[in-house]
């Protein structure tokens, strides 16, 4: 019969046997390892070994629930308002896009966050600035005009 | 909340397609000069869009080309980007097929390199359409 080494809190124990695994405190997601296995693995992972937690699903691996989502690039309405707006904050913008996937490849989930937030801040201040200017520049044209017909 | 915005939107949206599809900024006064044109006489990545767009409204892609190249070539680009921003954010049912092709063309195309990609071109866009070889070998 196998032995398992078992890692509880931190602390290596065993060898021990599978009927002695529970007593000692391991659950479906303790990592164990015996003899022929690559790598240490949830309990409830290992085949002989299931039995002992009944249909319990496996466990979310640490690393996918320490990794948070992937924030927004706001590349689109970068790309737009680079376009659209005839002024180069949305060149700005696409710089901070490009930055969010940098700082998460990078595991800076922080800064990916900031970038993300920077991206569309200048966005939509690219958007706003390019209203004002058409609104004052609409606004300066009828009061020429009324002057001018008087 | 989320249905006046909507309706915002496509308010403007019409609003904003009758004006560049009935006026041309060519000939128009209303329509403002780019800033950064008139400041330096460069012209920015932007510049010709409100023409280009009127061309196009009006079907002549050939004469849209002219004013802004690239803009006219990123309209597919971008409502491809709209279509997969629309699908990721608002389907619930994320084990769709739609939803997951969606979000494996986002990964490729609005993602990580691509995005380098497009701010290259821009800016490369923004050099070569300032250098005075620009309309012999473009236009």
């Amino acid at each position: 019969m196998n032995k398992y080494l078992c890692i509880i809190n931190g602390e290596q124990y065993g060898p021990l046997e599978k009927d002695k695994l529970i007593a000692a405190g391991v659950k479906a997601e303790t990592p164990v390892w015996c003899e022929g296995m690559t790598r240490w693995t949830p309990a409830c992972m290992v085949d002989e070994l299931s039995s002992l937690f009944g249909s319990v699903p496996p466990p979310i691996p640490p690393y996918e629930r320490v990794k948070p989502a992937k924030p927004k690039s706001y590349l689109i309405w970068a790309i737009l308002t680079t376009f659209l707006c005839c002024l180069p904050l949305g060149v700005v913008a696409i710089v901070y896009s490009a930055n969010v996937d940098n700082r998460y490849d990078e595991k800076d989930y922080e800064g990916a966050i900031q970038a993300s937030r920077k991206a569309k801040k200048w966005a939509i201040g690219s958007a706003i600035a390019a209203a004002a200017l058409w609104t004052i520049y609409i606004v300066v044209l009828l009061i020429l005009a009324a002057f001018t017909d008087i | 909340m989320g249905y006046i915005k909507i309706i915002m939107v496509t308010i403007f949206c019409i609003v904003a397609v009758m004006i560049y599809l009935l006026f041309s900024p060519e000939s128009s006064i209303y329509f403002p000069k780019c800033p950064v044109y008139m400041l330096t006489g460069l012209q920015c990545p932007g510049c010709g869009s409100q023409r280009a767009i009127h061309e196009l409204l009006n079907l002549n892609i050939a004469a849209a080309f002219t004013y802004n190249p690239l803009m006219v070539i990123s309209i597919p680009y971008l409502l491809v980007g709209f279509g997969t921003h629309i699908i990721l954010e608002y389907m619930a049912d994320s084990s769709k097929k739609i939803y997951r092709y969606s979000l494996k063309v986002n990964d490729i195309l609005f993602r990580g390199l691509a995005v380098k990609i497009v701010l290259v071109v821009i800016i490369g866009y923004s050099i070569l359409r300032n250098l005075p070889c620009y309309d012999i070998l473009f236009l």
